[in-house]
């Protein structure tokens, strides 16, 4: 599946993911794995282009406080849907640590999720299978009320 | 799984529509009564079975599909050898509604 | 009781239409059954032994008669004539088609109901005391904090794919009717010195394959802090709880693991960092909910009016109703009815779409129109008049609903086991038929005194056989059923583990093994008000243990 932004896929997308043990080039758009991120942090602090972060599903993200300060994209992850623990991050991140650059969600997630994704405060989704954009669109607009207060709140809610 | 049972064997499933209990027959169609079931009695044939069961599957027929164990009663029916697979096919052992 | 506002409704509505789609893209072949299942699950759909299955919430166990009389309806239309009251104060529905489904939600949305969260690994129906509001035991009403809890619950952005379910129970008597040291939360309402009202939050009970008492993770907890002391604990569990192994996978074994006192200072270094202000519910919420909690207009009556005395002496079936049946009202002259859904030799906890009726008219008739289930699988009326009690009780008995067993040894908490459910490895509801025959004389109920059976079909322990004062746990041994024995738990404010006695039973010799228990018990007990709970944890399992295996 392409990424998704706003219901659309992004054709353009300019973010490169580098491998755990990979090279950094000197400019691009990249993503970082987080432990990466920590090894090569001098090199990184030149880097001609922008930074982006990979961040494993069982770190306290609160640990990483400073790199995800410098970050454009934090990039969290599911790998299975029923893996819930990134929505409490993105929580963190948003409501906690302040970040409010681009959160994107990547590995197996159903379009039936996105809707909690993006109350949680995830705004790019990057997740497997084919894109159809009759479901997603479906399938993450059914709900125009919720009990909560979500990120940047869009939907209606009342009381919590 | 299917080849670590030992003995004859059918293979069930439950319709998606309705829920209700089917079996699995030798043209591929499913049928309420244990008695249509088609019994693989080797590996071979429990393999065509399970082929066969598995297309129902994906032809959203039929879910949550798997063989178990069948014997032959006094009168000569098809019966299950395992407690569970006895209450799945006489259905509940009491009263109800 | 709560009445939906516009917002409520639209919600409902709106999930209702939601999972009509996610049917329609199941039907369709465009979701599959893998991917299908989670969604099912999380709006109450099981397919079990024989069908599918459908679980709808009713919010700490409170029903209006309108409700119920829907509920009914659906039994009819939709089913086989019954539906089954289970342990979360829920009702379930055993024989519905996948493609009715839609249709079933929505006409639950025509009278405000819903199956949201009754399964899956989410925060599940919070559950309450029966009583609540009218127990004469009650410090605090905690039903306007179990709606609050119920809407900030319903469908949690950051709480819907949980490591495993997650169970809150609160209660705001002395008594615990509500088990709420069996739960992933539970809640005690109180007041501290200061008078200013709070809660007592234990977390980590449950009962399941490894069953815990909760422990206090915080000793006073402000009303205007619960919500973001919720989000500490929970956001705790969604990060840290296991996901390896779904039999580890409950607070409970993070509590354990991690030990209370880390756990603790977990959740508050959570809480510390939290933007309260931004989790709490907003002004002038409570207050609205709290509005539709108020007790009804209660007459002036006089307390054990002579008319009751007199029908009392005159019946002995009803005056034996009366004592195991009807309980201590706050408001003189008023009762608590509860209606036992445990006939002997019946199916605890079903109901018949009939009998679903005629309950719901009797509250319109007798206790203003509302019915509470309870986590014992019985109904309540909770505002009867006493004079109106006899005529109340006629009625009843004439529909089978008049069995005077509450709290007794036939009174039992029974799972669906192997009849209905795929999980289970041996039958729960033929066991309890056959102990309800053999104690079906209720003098001899009454001589035993209180006693509580719990009964599950697997280790799973949705019957709770762990928190009985007699617990049985049906397993299965190259291919039979048997039972094993469990003495001494209890699911009240004592809350403890049953032990288990020896081995265990065929499923004929059950009942037999109980009986003989019973017997021990009588000739060990120095008084009739001793309970055998009382009598177990004084002398301990081996005069038991002697009784039931000496001739083995």
């Amino acid at each position: 599946m392409p990424i998704i932004k706003d219901g659309n896929p992004v054709s353009d997308d300019p973010w490169v993911l580098l491998e755990e043990d990979g090279d950094v080039p000197s400019s691009g758009d990249i993503i970082v794995p987080l432990e990466l991120a920590q090894e090569k942090r001098e090199r990184l602090s030149n880097h001609a282009g922008r930074l982006g972060l990979l961040v494993p599903n069982d770190v306290d993200v609160e640990d990483y406080a400073d790199l995800i300060g410098k970050a454009e994209l934090v990039v969290l992850q599911l790998p299975a849907f029923t893996d819930g623990r990134a929505y409490s991050q993105a929580r963190i991140l948003r409501d906690v640590l302040g970040y409010e650059k681009e959160l994107r969600v990547k590995g197996d997630a159903l379009p039936d999720q996105a809707a909690y994704l993006k109350r949680c405060g995830f705004d790019s989704f990057d997740i497997e299978g084919d894109f159809n954009a009759d479901i997603w669109q479906r399938a993450s607009s059914h709900m125009s009320k919720s009990y909560q207060r979500n990120y940047r709140d869009k939907l209606a809610h009342r009381s919590l | 799984m299917a080849k670590k049972l030992k003995g004859d064997q059918v293979f069930t499933g439950q319709l998606l529509r309705e829920g209700d209990v089917v079996y699995l027959t030798a043209d591929g169609s499913w049928a309420p009564d244990l008695q249509n079931a088609c019994v693989a009695t080797n590996d071979q044939e429990i393999e065509t079975l399970e082929g066969l069961a598995n297309e129902g599957v994906l032809k959203n027929l039929v879910v949550d599909v798997y063989p178990f164990v069948v014997v032959r009663n006094e009168a000569g029916d098809l019966a299950p050898d395992h407690i569970r697979e006895k209450l799945r096919t006489a259905g509940p052992s009491i009263v109800y509604s | 009781m709560y009445i939906y506002d516009d917002f409520d409704e639209t919600f409902v509505r709106e999930r209702a239409a939601q999972f009509r789609d996610q049917v329609e893209r199941r039907l369709s072949g465009e979701l599959s059954e893998e991917q299908f299942r989670p969604l099912r699950l999380m709006n109450g759909v099981y397919l079990q032994l024989h069908a599918y299955m459908l679980r709808v919430a009713v919010p700490y166990g409170t029903l209006s008669s309108k409700q119920l009389r829907q509920l009914a309806m659906i039994a009819k239309k939709y089913d086989k004539g019954y539906g089954h009251f289970t342990t979360r104060q829920n009702i379930q529905f055993n024989w519905p088609k996948l493609e009715d489904l839609p249709d079933i939600l929505d006409d639950l949305a025509d009278v405000g109901m819903h199956a949201i969260q009754t399964s899956g690994n989410c925060i599940r129906n919070v559950t309450s005391d029966q009583w609540a509001g009218v127990a004469s035991d009650e410090v605090i009403d905690p039903r306007p904090y179990a709606e609050l809890m119920r809407q900030w619950s319903s469908l949690h952005p950051e709480f819907s794919y949980l490591p495993r379910k997650f169970k809150i129970a609160i209660t705001g008597a002395d008594s615990d009717r509500a088990a709420i040291a069996f739960h992933d939360i539970g809640l005690q309402v109180m007041k501290n010195k200061t008078q200013e009202i709070g809660f007592r939050v234990f977390v980590g009970g449950g009962l399941g394959r490894t069953p815990m008492v909760g422990k206090v993770v915080r000793d006073f907890i402000g009303v205007e802090d619960l919500l973001p002391y919720l989000v500490a604990i929970l956001r705790a569990y969604n990060l840290e709880g296991r996901r390896d192994n779904k039999y580890k996978a409950r607070i409970k074994i993070l509590v354990h693991e991690k030990g209370i006192e880390a756990f603790q200072a977990r959740v508050e270094e959570i809480f510390e960092g939290l933007d309260k202000d931004s989790l709490r519910a907003q002004k002038g919420e409570l207050e609205r909910i709290e509005a539709f909690f108020t007790l009804p207009d209660y007459e002036t009556l006089d307390d054990k009016p002579a008319s009751l005395s007199k029908e009392r002496a005159e019946n002995s079936a009803f005056h034996a109703w009366v004592m195991r049946n009807v309980a201590r009202h706050r408001q003189a002259g008023y009762a608590i009815v509860n209606i036992s859904l445990k006939p002997h030799g019946g199916i605890p906890g079903d109901a018949t779409d009939e009998q679903m009726d005629l309950v719901a008219d009797l509250a319109d008739a007798y206790s203003h129109g509302e019915i509470r289930v309870t986590h014992e699988q019985n109904l309540v009326l909770a505002h009867v008049r006493q004079d109106q009690l006899f005529e109340l009780w006629q009625k009843l008995e004439a529909a089978g609903l008049g069995t005077a067993n509450l709290g007794a040894i036939t009174d039992m908490i029974t799972c669906p086991g192997l009849d209905f459910c795929t999980l289970a490895t041996a039958r729960s509801i033929p066991i309890a038929q056959k102990i309800s025959n053999k104690f079906s004389d209720i003098e001899r109920q009454n001589e035993i005194g209180d006693m509580k059976i719990k009964i599950s079909g697997c280790i799973n322990a949705c019957g709770h056989h762990h928190a009985g004062h007699i617990g049985i746990l049906g397993l299965n041994k190259k291919g039979e059923e048997y039972y094993q024995i469990t003495l001494g738990g209890s699911g009240a404010e004592d809350a403890a583990v049953g032990e288990i006695l020896g081995p265990g039973f065929a499923a004929d010799d059950v009942a037999g093994a109980i009986d003989t228990l019973v017997n021990r018990y009588i000739q060990l007990r120095t008084t009739a008000d001793e309970r055998f709970l009382d009598v177990v944890n004084r002398v301990g399992l081996e005069p038991f243990k002697e009784a039931l295996y000496a001739d083995h």
